[in-house]
C-alpha cells in the first residue's frame, strides 16, 4: 500500500471516530459551554461551588415528612381518567411540608415560602407526585429568567446581607412578575403549615376516558380557618411550624381540599406567572387527610424526589417550560444529595 | 472438531450492528438528558428506559449465542499484547453492556419510579445510598463505554483499511471472498496489496 493510501485510510478512521466523538461531545454539552443547564440552576441554588449543607435538597431544604390518604369525591372523574379520582377511591400518600431556601436550619417563621409536596401511590400501581407552594404563581415564566432571579436574590458574598438594589433591578426588567409581587404584598403567613394554601404553580392537562383534555391548576386548600400571625402569640422557636404541626396531628388529622381550577379564555397553560381569574370554574377532587408526621432525617420523604412530571395516566404535563425545567433541576439536586449522603457513609 | 469459522454467526453480526446503533443513541440521549431543560426531556428519558430494557434483552440473547458458537480467531501476526487488548476489550464490552441497563434499572427503582413493576424493584424505592451507587456507576460505565467504542472503531477500521487481515469482515456482511478475508489470511500473510 502506498503512502497516500495509508494517509487516506487514517483520514477515514479519524473522521469516523471523530464524528462519533463529536456526537457524544455535543450531547455532553461540550459544544455549547454557555448553555443554561440544570447544573447551572442548582449551582446558583446552592450558592457556592461546594454546598454549604451537603446531603440536603438544594431548595426547600428544611421540612418534615407526613403521611395519610387522599379520598376522592368522584367529581373530577369525568375530567380525568386517573384511578385516584374515582368516587370513594382511597389512595395512600406520603408527603413533606417544607419552607423555602437551602438552609436546613433556617427559622421556620422567617421563610417567605411554604410548601406541601405529595406522592400518591394509586391502586393500579401508578404514582402522582406534586410539589406545591404557597405563592399561586412564579415571578418568571422561563428558566433563563429564573436563573437571573436566583442571582438577584443572592446575598452579598462579603456581608451575607440581601441586595435590595439587585432585586429592584430584576423587577424592573421583569414585568411578568406583577402577579407574584401582588401576592407578596397581600400574603399574610399563618401560624401553621395546616392553614396555608398550596398551589401547583404550573398548569397540567387532565385527560378523561374519552380523550378529552382540559388545562388545570390545582391547590391544596386548608379546611381549618387560619389564625393570623397577629391574632396569636407566634412562638419564636426555630422549628415553630414543625412543632405546631406535630401538636396538631396529635389532636387529629389535618385536612385539605384538593381543588382544580380550569383554564378559561385567554389563560395560557404555558405561563406560570399569570394568575387565572377567580371566576374560573373549580372542582373539588377530594380530601387530603394527613394523619402523622416524622422528622425528615431517616423519614420516608427524604428519599423522594417530588418530580412534578411523575404523573398517572389521566394527568399530562403542559408545555410550561418552567415545569419541565423543575423536573430537570430536581433530578440534579437529587443526584447531588444522594452522592453527598452516599459518600458520607 | 469444529472448524474455526472466518466470521461470526450471522445472528451475532445482526445483533452487533443493531446494538451498536442503539448504544450510540443511548449514550447520546443519556448525556443530553442530564444536561437539558428542554420540553422533550421527559419523552427522551422514557425512550432511554425502553431502549435500555431492550438492550438488556438483546445482550442476554447475544451472550447465549456467543457461548454456543465458535468465534473466529485472530490473525497470527497480531502480537500477544494486541491479542490481550482485543480479548480484554471484548470482555469489557459485555460487562458494560450488561452493567449499564442493570444500574439504570436499579437507580430508577431507587428513585421510586421503575419502568417495570416488580416487588424487588419496588423494595428499593427511596434508598438514596443505592441510588447513589447505581447512578454514579451508570454514569462512569457510560463514559467508559463511550471511550471503548471510540477505541474499538479505531482498531476495527485499522484492521479493515490498513491491516486488511480479515478481522473487520468477521463482523460485516460482505462475502468472505473480500480483501483479506480468505481463509488463508487466518494466521497467514495479510494481504497488503492495493485492491
Amino acid at each position: 500500500m502506498g503512502r497516500g493510501g495509508a494517509a487516506r485510510s487514517w483520514l477515514l478512521i479519524a473522521s469516523a471516530t471523530g464524528s462519533a466523538a463529536a456526537l457524544l461531545g455535543w450531547a455532553a454539552g461540550l459544544l455549547q459551554p454557555g448553555a443554561l443547564t440544570p447544573q447551572a440552576i442548582v449551582d446558583r441554588q446552592q450558592g457556592s461551588s461546594t454546598p454549604k449543607w451537603p446531603g440536603f435538597r438544594r431548595a426547600h431544604a428544611k421540612g418534615l415528612c407526613v403521611s395519610g390518604v387522599f379520598i376522592a369525591s368522584g367529581d373530577l372523574a369525568r375530567h380525568s381518567r386517573a384511578r385516584l379520582f374515582r368516587a370513594r377511591e382511597v389512595t395512600p400518600l406520603s408527603g413533606r411540608f417544607s419552607i423555602g431556601g437551602g438552609n436546613p436550619n433556617a427559622p421556620d417563621l422567617a421563610a417567605a415560602v411554604r410548601s406541601l409536596a405529595l406522592q400518591f401511590a394509586t391502586s393500579d400501581g401508578e404514582q402522582w407526585r406534586t410539589a406545591m407552594n404557597s405563592p399561586p404563581v412564579l415571578a418568571v415564566k422561563d428558566p433563563a429568567s429564573f436563573h437571573e432571579q436566583l442571582q438577584a436574590a443572592r446575598p452579598d458574598p462579603s456581608t451575607g446581607k440581601p441586595r435590595p438594589e439587585a432585586m429592584a433591578a430584576f423587577w424592573k426588567v421583569h414585568p411578568e412578575a406583577k402577579d407574584f409581587r401582588a401576592w407578596q404584598a397581600r400574603y399574610r403567613p399563618t401560624s401553621s403549615f395546616a392553614t396555608e394554601r398550596y398551589h401547583s404553580i404550573n398548569a397540567f392537562l387532565l385527560e378523561n376516558a374519552g380523550n378529552g383534555t382540559a388545562a388545570v391548576r390545582w391547590a391544596a386548600v386548608p379546611t381549618e380557618a387560619p389564625m393570623s400571625a397577629q391574632a396569636i402569640q407566634m412562638p419564636q422557636a426555630p422549628d415553630a411550624l414543625q412543632a405546631e404541626l406535630v401538636q396538631r396531628l396529635a389532636r387529629g388529622p389535618v385536612r385539605f381540599r384538593l381543588e382544580f381550577q380550569f383554564a378559561g379564555e385567554g389563560d395560557d397553560p404555558a405561563d406560570p406567572s399569570k394568575e387565572w381569574p377567580t371566576s374560573r370554574p373549580t372542582v373539588a377532587a377530594g380530601e387530603i387527610v394527613l394523619r402523622s408526621a416524622a422528622p425528615q432525617d431517616g423519614g420516608s420523604c427524604d428519599g423522594i424526589n417530588f418530580d412534578p412530571l411523575v404523573l398517572p395516566d389521566g394527568i399530562a404535563p403542559s408545555k410550561d417550560p418552567i415545569l419541565h425545567a423543575r423536573s430537570s433541576a430536581y433530578a440534579e439536586s437529587y443526584r447531588r444529595r444522594a452522592r453527598e449522603q452516599g459518600e458520607r457513609q | 472438531m469444529r472448524e474455526t469459522p472466518t466470521s461470526y454467526p450471522v445472528t451475532i453480526r445482526v445483533l452487533h450492528w443493531a446494538m451498536a446503533l442503539l448504544i450510540i443513541l443511548q449514550l447520546t440521549a443519556g448525556l443530553w438528558m442530564t444536561r437539558t431543560l428542554s420540553l422533550e426531556r421527559a419523552l427522551v428519558v422514557q425512550l432511554h428506559q425502553v431502549f435500555g430494557l431492550l438492550l438488556l434483552i438483546l445482550v442476554a440473547v447475544r451472550v447465549a449465542i456467543r457461548l454456543r458458537a465458535a468465534a473466529p480467531s485472530l490473525p497470527r501476526n497480531m502480537s500477544g499484547l494486541q491479542r490481550t487488548a482485543a480479548h480484554a476489550s471484548h470482555l469489557a464490552f459485555y460487562v458494560l453492556m450488561i452493567g449499564l441497563p442493570v444500574t439504570g434499572l436499579i437507580f430508577v427503582a431507587a428513585g421510586g419510579n421503575p419502568p417495570i413493576r416488580n416487588a424487588l424493584l419496588a423494595h428499593l424505592a427511596g434508598d438514596l445510598r443505592i441510588f447513589f451507587a447505581a447512578r454514579e456507576l451508570h454514569a462512569a460505565s457510560a463514559t467508559a463505554l463511550a471511550v471503548l467504542i471510540l477505541l474499538h472503531m479505531t482498531a476495527a477500521l485499522h484492521h479493515g483499511l490498513l491491516r486488511k487481515d480479515g478481522v473487520f469482515s468477521q463482523m460485516t456482511f460482505r462475502s468472505s471472498r473480500g480483501a483479506g478475508a480468505s481463509p488463508g489470511s487466518e494466521g497467514g500473510t495479510p494481504d497488503m496489496a492495493e485492491p
